[in-house]
Parts: structure tokens; sequence; C-alpha cells
């Protein structure tokens, strides 16, 4: 038996074909909405509404679920007057993406409070990292001016990573003529149930269930620490340098969790304490102690991070205490 | 350097390749020089600081052998072979065994023993046994005399080093001692179509599978009271894992030593599609329990000293296989339920032979495949689970004992069989299955497990060629041919290989860890 060259050649092309469909499979699908990121679209839509209707300086606050479900804008524009937007968005869109979006709202004068996840310090480029699905099926779905706009290496990475799934989701979407905006029922996670200046509501004990309660989770970064060079420090660093070269004041907060016991141990006290001092080198200013956003967990919703609304009042309450000092209008132009 | 790595497909092997074909024919003690030191660096990738611990292996075993030889006929001979045989295992003992059997005796005088910490060289099960073997037969047979540098290319040579097949000495240096070692087209296509489709089961078929499995005994390592179906698909996703993985694995061995014109045995025959578990060891990892026949087997004396020394021969062998595999509770648990599978196959066959049944039929023949299936299945939660409770639960969850979730399509027919274990104190429960974890995961495993009971395997694609050291017995009707649409459908799947490497880390091979 005598293999002929082609065969060998034929290998090292092989990959081409399937390479060139699914090149042209993933470009038709670039902005073809799933229903699957229209929770996360529907939500930001209406927060970036809520920004875009105030005139003057403002208070964005930027953060993950966490932020959402646990510090409220109402309360706060009801106790100082001070125009507030909760800018609270999945945690799983990563810190880049989420201040890339907060960029968009931020104008000269504005503050912003960055209350992050403890796991979000250990986000930066989620492309480069590794993304996730609910990231890459917001990114694909609803913000193809952002895939487009990847740098080479990323964009590659992006197309060959996308779980399958997804890929047929969005195939499918395409395809079927968009009739698949069908989202089954997700309790309160609809649009309707966020306020008009942003906040979360709905997370009552009343609808809480069962398996609500049991997945109240431990923060692994917070019972453990960060890394020693967490990810997301310099692409914080670098929002704050371009927050204050635009006018615009930067404060931080920890973010409120359900108390665990293992909290209460001595390597629960590195991660905040790496937090403040990063903070403090960049010359943010940290409002308050991380034990004050320590909560009782039967006060938690579904996660470790979503404060139920009653107890939310009452940790913003506590948060105004560090907070209001700053929530007077400063000049354009101001640091 | 895992053979499914981006670093092993597109730097190393390229390399070891081209260098290989770049010294010329007549210069066979570069082309082994070239080989040896490839070897090295293939294994050095790993821990560079365990690469003096194989030669000193390498060294230690040639100089006994070249003692035996010295020696022979003398008592000293005797006393090399003994004493070579158990420094080989003293050594793996100490680097595989320690901790296990620190942990024995400190349950059994009720003190605690720290953990040593010790980390297990990678492959030092392997070529330990691929040297024991050297030694025995330097000792039984008077001829048996190589090269330095020839035998230390059989026992480094980078495709069988890691993780086998089990190679013998007679099988692998004639074929470069006695003739040039040279591989022409012909050898390179048929090694890279090996190759490739062994790659194809392990990742684009064992890694998935590898997901389900991991995702139910993840929920199981966290204490989740498992259900009915979890604990089937898991261990079902388990069961095709390690068998695509693992023959994935010796495909990809036999195809990279066919690249340089050399063959391997084979290693996998369909192990599923065994019709009772003596043919199931037959075909499953068929190199090592060749070698555990050889060298336990027959010297603890067969079948050739009556019954019961025949089945306590059989008991022995599989414990010793268990315990090969790994120093845990669960693989002597695994080794022995195998040697009891064993026993009870054998007995049954003593019965059937001596009424005199043929049980011809093809009904009778997948109704044996299926239960063999089964047993080996139960077998493998074993070898999965991490601790004896864990896969004590699992066993107990594929009985039904936590209660049994099936989807809804299916709830109604089975509505009466469900009435017959809920007398046997079963609770039935019906579940819709979630999408994104079930659906998927049944449609995986279904297709897998009808793959390897109805399609040809690998050697009987390309039974045409030779792929292994014994002619295929079965070729398949379908024959693999080499023309340029089978190179596009080879090079088309490896897509699916370039894929992998963005979106997950190259998984190694289980067999690594043995």
């Amino acid at each position: 038996m005598r293999i002929r060259w082609s065969f060998f050649i034929a290998i090292l092309f092989g990959p081409l074909i399937p390479l060139a469909a699914y090149l042209f499979l993933f470009h038709l699908q670039i902005g073809a909405p799933t229903p699957t990121s229209r929770w996360n679209f529907e939500v930001m839509q209406k927060k970036r509404a809520a920004a875009a209707t105030l005139k003057g300086p403002k208070l964005l606050i930027v953060a993950g679920s966490s932020g959402l479900f646990g510090i409220s804008a109402e309360e706060i524009h009801r106790a100082t007057g001070f125009p507030t937007v909760n800018f609270g968005l999945h945690a799983a869109l990563g810190t880049e993406y989420l201040l890339r979006l907060a960029r968009k709202e931020l104008r000269a004068g504005d503050t912003v409070l960055l209350a992050f996840e403890y796991e979000l310090y250990e986000s930066g480029n989620l492309i480069a990292q590794g993304a996730n699905e609910p990231f890459m099926d917001y990114i694909l779905a609803r913000d193809p001016e952002y895939v487009r706009a990847l740098p080479m290496r990323q964009y590659v990475k992006l197309v060959l990573s996308t779980p399958r799934r997804r890929f047929s989701l969005g195939l499918r979407h395409v395809f079927g003529g968009g009739k698949l905006g069908f989202v089954p029922a997700m309790g309160i996670y609809r649009s309707d149930y966020i306020s008009p200046r942003g906040d979360q509501l709905g997370a009552v004990r009343e609808t809480r269930t069962e398996q609500d309660a049991n997945n109240v989770g431990t923060s692994i970064s917070l019972s453990e620490g960060l890394s020693d060079a967490p990810v997301g420090f310099p692409v914080l660093r670098e929002f704050c340098t371009w927050a204050r070269s635009n006018g615009i004041r930067v404060l931080a907060t920890f973010p409120n969790v359900a108390h665990k016991p293992e909290y209460d141990l001595p390597a629960a006290e590195k991660a905040p304490r790496q937090i403040r001092k990063f903070f403090e080198s960049i010359e943010v200013p940290v409002l308050g102690d991380a034990r004050e956003s320590i909560l009782p967990a039967n006060d938690f919703f579904d996660t470790t991070y979503h404060l139920m609304h009653p107890a939310a009042i009452v940790r913003t309450q506590r948060l105004l205490v560090h907070l209001a000092p700053y929530l007077t209008p400063q000049p354009a132009g101001a640091r | 350097m895992i053979f499914s790595s981006w670093q092993f497909i597109f730097v190393f092997l390229p390399i070891a390749v081209a260098g290989f074909f770049a010294i010329p024919v007549q210069a066979q003690v570069v082309r082994k020089c070239w080989l040896f030191a490839t070897s090295l660096f293939f294994y050095g990738w790993w821990k560079v600081e365990y690469v003096p611990l194989l030669l000193f292996s390498i060294g230690f075993n040639y100089a006994i052998a070249e003692g035996i030889n010295r020696w022979r006929g003398r008592p000293a001979a005797r006393v090399a072979v003994i004493a070579g045989v158990a420094i080989n295992l003293l050594l793996l003992g100490y680097y595989k065994y320690t901790n296990f059997i620190l942990d024995v005796f400190g349950r059994a005088s009720g003190h605690t023993y720290a953990r040593l910490d010790i980390m297990l060289p990678l492959a030092i099960s392997f070529f330990t046994f691929t040297q024991i073997g050297y030694l025995v037969d330097v000792y039984r047979d008077q001829r048996l005399h190589y090269r330095l540098l020839d035998y230390s290319v059989f026992v480094v040579f980078f495709p069988h080093l890691i993780a086998g097949p089990i190679v013998r000495h007679w099988e692998i240096i004639p074929q470069f001692a006695d003739r040039e070692l040279k591989a022409n087209r012909t050898d390179m296509g048929v090694g890279i179509a090996i190759f490739l489709l062994g790659l194809y089961k392990k990742v684009l078929l064992a890694d998935p599978a590898a997901r389900v499995a991991d995702t139910v005994y993840g929920a199981v390592e966290a204490g989740t009271a498992i259900t009915w179906l979890d604990g089937w698909l898991g261990t079902l996703a388990y069961g095709m894992q390690i068998y695509f993985d693992f023959s994935g694995y010796s495909d990809m061995a036999i195809g990279l030593a066919r690249m340089f014109g050399m063959k391997f045995p084979c290693n996998f025959d369909s192990p599923y599609k065994a019709g009772n578990i003596v043919e199931f060891w037959r075909r499953w990892h068929i190199t090592l329990q060749r070698f555990l026949r050889e060298y336990l087997y027959f010297p603890l004396g067969g079948n050739r000293c009556g019954k019961a020394r025949h089945l306590l021969n059989i008991m022995i062998t599989m414990v010793v296989s268990g315990l090969w595999h790994g120093a845990g509770w669960t693989f002597l648990v695994w080794g022995t339920l195998h040697g009891v599978y064993l026993v009870i196959a054998h007995v049954w066959r003593k019965f059937r032979e001596a009424r005199g049944w043929k049980l011809a039929h093809w009904s009778y023949r997948g109704a044996c495949v299926l239960v063999t299936f089964v047993a080996v299945m139960y077998a493998w939660v074993f070898f999965r689970a991490k601790t004896l409770p864990q896969a004590t639960r699992v066993v107990a969850s594929m009985m039904g004992v936590n209660g049994f979730t099936i989807p809804d399509a299916v709830t109604n027919p089975l509505a009466q069989p469900g009435i017959l274990w809920q007398k046997l104190g079963s609770r039935f429960v019906t579940e819709r299955l979630a999408e994104d974890f079930y659906k998927p995961g049944l449609q995986l495993v279904t297709l897998l497990i009808l793959a390897c009971w109805l399609l040809p395997n690998v050697q009987q694609l390309l039974g045409a060629c030779d792929p292994t050291l014994e002619p295929v017995a079965r070729p398949a009707r379908w024959k693999f041919v080499f023309n340029v649409w089978t190179g596009l459908l080879l090079g088309a799947l490896f897509f699916g290989v370039i894929c992998s490497y963005f979106s997950a880390k190259p998984s190694p091979f289980i067999y690594f860890n043995f």
C-alpha cells in the first residue's frame, strides 16, 4: 500500500473547511438578540434611561448584583436629595466590562461609588481570562460593536471558545426568524422589577422559596482572601485615572454579603485589607468597614450577595453615614 | 507533556519527527540517540527532577540483567533477579504506597501517622513493570542480551513511556536492533491516521463525557444525595470517559510509534462488546493483563493446581491489578470486585459445560454483553469515587435508594414497574429533567454507548495496514481508505481539537495517574 501526498495535504487543509463554515455562521449571529441575554439588556436599558434623564451631577452606584439588590438609590435620593442611579448589573459581565458601561453614563461633576463583589477584584479582561457564558452571550447578542472592536487575538479567542450551546442558540435565533424571544418565567429577574432609579424590587421574604434560601452560599474570595496580585486592580486603577482626568469623583465601599462563620476567622480579614490598601494607594476614599457590610444570612434572598429589599434600606442608611458628606455637587473639572 | 496538548502536536512532535528523518538512515546510532534524547525531554517536561530517577532505573535494571547473564547457572543469578525485582517493587512501593500503608497501619494501631510529602513520579508504574518483565525474561532465557542504547530507547521511547501499552522487550527491541530503524511515507500516513483518531476519541468524546461524570461525582463529593438517574448518568459517562480516554491514548501511542516505523501491541479491542468478564479482560488494557498473567498468575500456578487454588490465583491477580492502579481502598475494592466477577464467570462456565448447555443464540449473547457491561459499570464507581463512602452512596443511588428520577416523557410507561420498585422500598420521584445538564448528558452517553457497541474500533478500521503487532482478528467491512476525502475528514475533525484549546485546558489522560 502506498499513500499519496494528497492525503497529507488534505489533512493540513481539512480544518479550514469547518473553520470557514463556523466563521460564516458565527458572523451571522453577532447581534442576534438571544432570549437568555434579554434580562441583562433590559435592566441595563432601564438604568441607562434613568441616568440619561438626570441633567446635573449624579451619583452612579457601579457594582455587580450585590449593589443592584443591596444599595437603594431611592433611599439615597430620599435621604439626601442627590440624584442617584443604581447601576448594579450582573456580576458575570466582569469588572472591565461593567466599568466600560459605566464610563458611558458618567459626566464631569458626577460621583461614582464602586461596590464590587470580592470576586470581581479577581476579574480583569474576561476574554483573556476565559470568558463565562453569560458574558459571551451578552456581548454577542447585545453589544456587536464591542465584539467587532476586540483586538484580533481576543476576537479569535472569543470565536473559538464560544460554547457549542451558545453557538447553536444564536443560530436557532437567526434561522428561526427571532421567534425564540420567549424567556421562561424567572421570578423577580424581569425588567419590570427594576425601579425607575435602577433598584431591584420584589426581593422580599414572601417571594423567597426554600431553594432560594439554600442558594445563599459563601464567598471564597472573602473567606480565603484575594490572590497576591488580583487582576481586577489594574483595571480599577486605570478607571480611576480616567475618572479623575474627566472630573469624576470615585468612592469605594465593600459589598453586602451574607454572614458565614468563616468570615469571623482571621483569614477573612485579608481581602478587605487588600482592597482598602489598594484604594488608598490610588487615593480613593473607602467608605465604611467590611464588617458593616456582613449581614445576617437570613436577610439574603437567593445568593450570598442578594440582599432582600427591607434589609437593603437599612444597609443603605448605614452606608449613608459615610456617603452623605461626599454628596455635594462638585464643580465640573474638580477632582 | 500531554499528547493532546498544542505544545506536543505543534512543537514537540514535528521537531521529533523532522529530526528523526533528517538523520541519515545509515546513522542508526544517531537516530536512536535522537529518540532517546527527545524521549527524555518529553519526560522531563513534566518534572525534570525525576529524569535522574528514570535514568537510574534504566541503569540499575540493565546492570542487574548483565549480572544475571554473567552469573547464569550460579545461585548469584537467582539472587540478582530476586534483588532486582524487589528493589523495583520497593521503589514503586515507596512512591506509590507509603502513605497508604501508613494509613492502614494507623487505622490498625489507633495511631495517626503524618502523611509523607511524596509526589508520584510520572509513569513509574509503567516503566517499573516494563523492566521487571525484562529482568525475569533475562533470567529465564540465556540468549537475551541487548546493547545499552537499544535497551534505553526501548524503556524511554516516548509513545509508550507515560501510560503504556506495557511493551515487552522482544516485541520492540528487535524492531530497531536487528534491522534499520526507518519509516516510510506509508508508516507516516498510517501513524498520523491512528494518532488523529485516538486524539479525537480523547478530545471530542472522552472530555465531554468527563464533564458529565465530574458534575455527578463532584456533587457526591460535596455531600449531595444524588438520584438514581444521576448515579447512572454519572457512572455511564465515566465508563465512556475512561474507555475513550485510555483507548484514545493507546491509539495515539500506536500511531506515534508507527510514525517512526515501529509497531506496538494492541491494547484495546472493543471491551464493552465482551460477552463475559473473562472476555472483557482479554479486550481491556490487554498489555497489563498479559503482564499480570505471565509474571504473576502463571508463577502462582495459574489453573494447573486445583479448582480452589485456580480461583484464589484469579483473586490475587485482580487484587494486585487493583492496587497497581492506585494506592487506596477504592482501587482494592475495584480489583476485588473484578476478581469476584471472574470467579463467578469461571464457575458459571464450568457449570454450563457440565450441563452441556450450548447457549449460542444471539439473544443470549446480547444479554451477556448487557450483564457484563452493567457489572463493569458498577465496578467503575469504585474506580472513580475518591472514598469508599462516596462510592457506596453512588452504588446505592444506582440501586434506587434515593428514589428514581425520570423524564416526564417516560413517566407513564414506567408507572407499573415504578409500583414494583416502590413495593421494594424505593421512592419513585418524577422530575422534569433540567435541559442544561440531563438532556445533553443523556444524549452524549447514549451515542457513546451505541458507538462502543455498534462501530468497529480503530484497529479494525485500519486492519489492512497492520496497525499493531498482532494481526487484526476481525477487520471491519468498511475499510479506511487513504485518499483526499478521508484526509479532509481527518483534518476537518481537527477543528474541534483547535476549539478545545481555546475553551479548556487540555485535560490529562486518566492513566497518567497510574
